[in-house]
């Protein structure tokens, strides 16, 4: 019998994600540089949905591209779980620019299996699959620019799903749309991160949503970017109820930590 | 707006009439020929003039000699461009050379094709002397000349359709597991085909330019370019005009044609 040494209260949470002492700068056209964030540190266990909020430019979608390995860190370290790679065990849902408007939604959802090489017949199925748990279903042989924003991000949901991701990486996915259509994703992607054992990483600079979709809410400061707080979300029941005075004395709580970091910084 | 259905038609009759009138009062029709002799020309497009041809033999050789000039053209233009678009190496090492080859006129090059390749046609070119067919008609030179007028506009747009694909899907296919072989053949080609559809339509248009300069150089004996400077030196000015007539249609039409037959492929442009 191997000795199992006794843990914190999660003993079966394996962290999938550790950001330690992460720091980015960009140099701008004017010749100087611009601190995305420093001194930043995030871990994400397994089955997670973390949602990470702060102000425009905090450089929270620059840490998602960090963590998909689309740019490297310029101090700090970075720990995947063994064997997380973009396009293969991580997905990305971005905000623009997430179907290729040349191909069929169909054709866009079975994409990253045709690079696989999966024979069409099998990949076509899957995709359908996808579609129709997406509530996509008829939709098969439209083009992008023939859909609406929401239904445009389902299939964009859809198409990173298919390669049955362990890690989702999601930036504002649903900033660009109507609260209604807002609704219906959030709730559609509370119930697949759920049937389908997700971890999610969440970018938002939306207070409702963060509270509304998050285990955890990740509150950055303004440029350089910080972690100002790490609100656990545990004890809202889900689905959550936006009208629920326990949900809105937490969107109040968030709401005082990004005020502060405005403040300070 | 039954009226404004036929707006666009009032000002061409207008000037169809205008010109039939100039041309009765004139009444030189070396000079300005009527419309309605014109109209018979365009009525009867087989009919033989000169013992060189008709209208239809003479677009026929015409069409023919672009199609396949124009053809190795964008092969050749398209591959350019791809390779150029995608590695930055090439495309130091290459575009001097484009730059300085560019900006010149095809037209120019004919003295050299005819120096190099005399009047060698396709079929001889092959080892085949003689055909009897439209392709002994098929000079190698004209092809020549052809070419570098359709390279060059197919080069250029494809090579700026490949360099400058939206970022955005570049990554989309990365996060999508597409290997850098499959990108370019799933992403970079098709998010360029807007580029190089305009490319193919502008160098079937340059091609058209070209072989009617072309056929109107001493040495040539077939074609509508050479028709049309054969009429006019018998003064035949209906028979000009007629082929004039011809040139512009056709020149349209093999514009509409390349963008019909485009249409699927870039039917997302602008939709985005």
């Amino acid at each position: 019998m191997t000795h199992v040494p006794p843990t914190a209260d999660n003993s079966d949470a394996l962290p999938i994600l550790q950001v330690r002492g992460a720091a980015k700068a960009f140099d701008t056209e004017s010749g100087g540089s611009v601190c995305a964030f420093e001194h930043l540190d995030l871990t994400v266990t397994q089955g997670e949905l973390v949602t990470l909020i702060g102000p425009t430019g905090c450089g929270k979608s620059t840490l998602l591209n960090v963590v998909a390995g689309l740019i490297p860190l310029d101090a700090g370290e970075l720990t995947l779980a063994a064997g997380l790679t973009l396009g293969h065990t991580v997905g990305y849902v971005f905000q623009r620019d997430n179907l290729f408007p040349w191909r069929t939604i169909l054709a866009n959802v079975a994409f990253s299996l045709a690079m696989q090489g999966l024979p069409r017949r099998e990949r076509e199925a899957r995709a359908r699959g996808l579609l129709s748990e997406l509530g996509l279903s008829g939709f098969e042989q439209a083009r992008p620019y023939e859909l609406s924003g929401g239904m445009r991000q389902r299939a964009a949901m859809a198409q990173a799903l298919a390669i049955q991701p362990e890690l989702l990486l999601m930036d504002e996915p649903f900033g660009a749309l109507d609260d209604r259509a807002r609704g219906e994703l959030q709730q559609m992607l509370e119930r697949l991160w759920q049937d389908l054992g997700l971890t999610v990483l969440f970018v938002t600079h939306n207070l409702d949503e963060a509270v509304r979709l998050g285990d955890r809410v990740v509150v950055l400061s303004d440029r350089p970017g910080r972690v100002l707080a790490d609100i656990s979300m545990h004890d809202l029941p889900r689905p959550r109820d936006l009208l629920d005075p326990r949900f809105t004395d937490r969107v109040v709580t968030v709401r005082r930590e990004l005020h502060k970091g405005k403040t300070d910084g | 707006m039954r009226v404004g259905r036929f707006q666009g038609l009032l000002l061409p009759a207008a000037l169809i009439l205008l010109w039939q009138l100039a041309a009765v009062r004139l009444g030189k029709p070396f000079v300005l020929p009527t419309v309605t002799a014109v109209w018979d020309e365009l009525l009867h497009p087989l009919r033989d003039h000169y013992n060189t041809g008709s209208l239809v033999s003479h677009t026929g050789v015409s069409v023919l000699r672009v199609m396949i000039g124009f053809m190795a053209a964008a092969v050749a233009g398209t591959l350019a461009g791809l390779v150029m678009g995608s590695s930055r190496t090439t495309r130091r090492l290459v575009e001097p050379v484009v730059e300085i080859l560019r900006p010149l006129c095809p037209i120019a090059w004919i003295p050299f094709a005819i120096a190099v390749f005399k009047l060698t046609t396709l079929p001889q070119l092959a080892g085949v002397r003689h055909t009897n067919t439209i392709l002994d008609h098929v000079q190698v030179g004209m092809l020549f000349v052809l070419f570098w007028g359709g390279f060059f506009p197919v080069l250029i747009n494809t090579l700026d359709g490949v360099a400058s694909v939206n970022r955005g899907y570049l990554r989309l296919a990365h996060a999508l597991g597409a290997s850098p072989a499959q990108t370019f053949l799933h992403v970079r080609l098709p998010a360029a085909m807007p580029m190089i559809t305009t490319g193919l339509r502008q160098g079937i248009g340059v091609c058209w330019f070209v072989i009617i300069a072309a056929e109107m150089l001493p040495g040539s004996d077939c074609g509508i370019g050479y028709f049309l400077i054969y009429a006019a030196d018998q003064s035949d000015m209906a028979c000009v005009v007629a082929a004039m007539v011809v040139i512009g249609g056709m020149g349209a039409l093999l514009s509409a044609a390349m963008t019909r037959s485009m249409r699927t492929l870039v039917a997302w442009h602008g939709k985005e």
